[in-house]
């Protein structure tokens, strides 16, 4: 497995080069900031599902694991440490509000 | 007759203390702890030197104890100045200028915008900071009291209510100049609307109510003063379900409520996600939205699988207290195309379309839409041009005492009476609810090193999405100036809402007949990109 560091800066990468947000700490909490809008959101779920093969079906995703990059990365460490064959498809959809 | 808004709470508190008041993710307070907590917070507040008519500003994600502090506010007799917690921190720190504010509440997980609200060269005075959880925050700044301290303070009645002024908060709006405005509202404005919508919609003790809009919205003051008045239950929507339209539908399914208030946008969203089930949410009698335009054909998919609530439109403006008309929508529409009234004027109020020259519009004819009585804020804090230019002189008032509050927004009045709304009449749009001045973000734009020319239009998308905000912009000559970048520039100036979400660079920005830049073009550019990628 990847050292558990490395995955917390791989994905506070893709919030700043790819959703063009600066989070100022691992434990930010990205709801309460504000920083993630429904639109951001999605394009994180596609972007977890592009760089680390974490697909999540929007119907029973546990909105908790979002909270923060520290929860997010135990989330990616969780779903890539076991078969994916034995995720939901990708249930990802564009949204736009 | 309730004369201040802590009032209600303090009425249901000696009735039924046991009563839940406030409901959030995992915890809840009954009328009989709020009042008491909130009489906490009062004497805290006056111990650290706040006295009668000072602003006290609230900064903090929504919570009971939040809540309990905008009343342990009133009850010290200051006023309530609601922050966005989300930032950004120089916007805040202007606001916070702006009501010179002695005390600022805080909580949550605010360390960073506070630090560097703190740290701003535009702030003043510092204020005190007051810390609403039981554990100080490692931070730059040091909490004058916390909620331990809070707690070891006498719960009795709070001496001083009859003296306490009449102002209750400051709503802050964007304004086009880029520094925003300050609607003062007052204990009366509040009350008499609550009155009003207490008796139209049946609201009771046993009611459960939405809180979906954030404290610095006024349509939360609807939510949390409408349930205090029924003496029912508020419950607080925790705002990361938003992000997911199948939890947002779950909560108000589990949570059994009777009431939503909401933006229409939260309401397209469910939609269009088709997470509604036919005769879903059985608890749910009401169903109210204010703030922007429905769009039928969203409005049409709630009324055909929900056909026993009330679907009620509201509208006004924050500078006429919540909402000054109404209309409860008779039947599902049958056209998808079929204009949804604004309605008649609330009681008390008084909507008026009328020409340029202030003269009452004939019956059909587009005028200026006016508002006129008991809603009206006294004006913008400590601004008397921009309120001489909004707040004027009805001419029709002999004694010229009567005022008209300009909404900027244009109407007519229909052959069946009730008034329409047919957008607005200057630079300023409605996105997600939001009142927004374009100006504001073009303010922010022009600081962005590296634009030669920079322009800001609303994109009408007549669809689910509402107003989308668009920039167009012109690099200097032999720069690479990427949309990104420029996004990331401005977003530590203005807030997530304003941010646009649609860009095109261009070379030079077209120019009409006079040299301005023609932002209608630019528009229709972006209509014509938002129809080819639809």
């Amino acid at each position: 497995m990847r050292d558990d560091i490395t995955l917390q800066e791989r994905i506070a990468r893709l919030f700043s080069d790819i959703l063009t947000i600066d989070i100022p700490s691992t434990d930010t909490d990205l709801f309460d900031t504000g920083v993630l809008d429904s639109l951001a959101f999605v394009e994180l779920l596609l972007h977890l599902e592009r760089e680390f093969g974490v697909t999540t079906s929007v119907d029973d995703l546990e909105i908790n694991n979002f909270r923060s990059i520290d929860r997010i990365a135990d989330y990616v460490m969780a779903r890539t440490a076991v078969p994916s064959d034995t995720f939901g498809g990708p249930r990802i959809v564009r949204v736009g509000t | 007759m309730t004369t201040r808004l802590q009032d209600w709470v303090t009425i249901r508190a000696e009735s039924s203390p046991d009563a839940r008041a406030i409901v959030g993710r995992e915890e809840w307070l009954t009328y009989g702890e709020l009042d008491v907590l909130s009489n906490q917070i009062a004497r805290v507040i006056k111990d650290a030197g706040c006295a009668s008519g000072d602003r006290v500003c609230l900064l903090t994600p929504k919570s009971p104890v939040a809540l309990a502090a905008i009343l342990g506010i009133y009850k010290a007799g200051c006023m309530f100045v609601p922050l966005d917690p989300t930032g950004p921190a120089s916007r805040v720190a202007r606001i916070v200028a702006s009501c010179e504010s002695r005390c600022i509440l805080a909580g949550g997980a605010v360390v960073q915008v506070l630090e560097d609200l703190l740290a701003d060269p535009a702030l003043g005075a510092p204020p005190i900071v007051g810390w609403l959880a039981p554990d100080r925050p490692v931070a730059s700044f040091t909490p004058r009291f916390d909620l331990r301290d809070v707690r070891s303070y006498r719960g009795g009645t709070v001496e001083g209510r009859e003296t306490s002024p009449d102002a209750a908060h400051i709503l802050f709006t964007s304004g086009s100049t880029g520094s925003p405005k300050g609607v003062v509202i007052t204990h009366a404005n509040v009350i008499r609307f609550v009155e009003w919508a207490r008796g139209y919609f049946g609201m009771r003790s046993s009611d459960r109510v939405s809180s979906h809009s954030p404290l610095h919205f006024d349509l939360s003051t609807f939510d949390v003063f409408g349930a205090f008045a029924a003496g029912a239950e508020l419950h607080l929507v925790p705002p990361e379900l938003n992000l997911v339209p199948q939890k947002l539908a779950e909560f108000i399914r589990s949570s059994a409520l009777t009431q939503w208030f909401s933006v229409p946008s939260i309401l397209n969203y469910l939609a269009k996600f088709d997470v509604v089930r036919p005769n879903d949410f059985p608890a749910l009698e009401r169903l109210m939205w204010c703030g922007e335009v429905f769009p039928t054909p969203a409005l049409v998919y709630w009324m055909t699988r929900l056909p026993g609530v009330r679907f009620t439109n509201l509208y006004g403006p924050t500078e006429a207290t919540i909402a000054s008309s109404y209309y409860t929508v008779p039947r599902c529409p049958t056209d998808l195309n079929a204009e949804i009234p604004i309605g008649t004027a609330c009681d008390g109020e008084e909507l008026l379309v009328l020409t340029d020259r202030l003269e009452p519009a004939a019956e059909g004819e587009i005028g200026d839409l006016y508002i006129r009585g008991a809603g009206l804020s006294p004006g913008y804090w400590r601004d008397p041009e921009r309120t001489a230019a909004a707040f004027v002189p009805n001419p029709r008032d002999p004694d010229g005492a009567d005022v008209l509050y300009k909404t900027g927004d244009l109407a007519r009045r229909g052959a069946d009476g009730l008034v329409y709304f047919l957008g607005r009449s200057d630079s300023q749009i409605k996105s997600r609810g939001y009142r927004i001045e374009l100006g504001e973000i073009e303010a922010a734009l022009n600081t962005v090193e590296g634009l030669q020319e920079v322009a800001v239009v609303g994109i009408p998308t007549g669809g689910f999405e509402g107003t989308l905000i668009g920039c167009a912009y012109a690099p200097l000559k032999g720069q690479q100036l990427m949309p990104a970048h420029v996004r990331k520039a401005i977003n530590a100036l203005i807030p997530q809402y304003m941010l646009p979400s649609r860009w095109m660079v261009l070379d030079r920005l077209p120019k009409n007949a006079s040299g301005k830049i023609d932002r209608r073009a630019i528009r229709e550019k972006f209509q014509m990109d938002e129809a080819r990628t639809a």
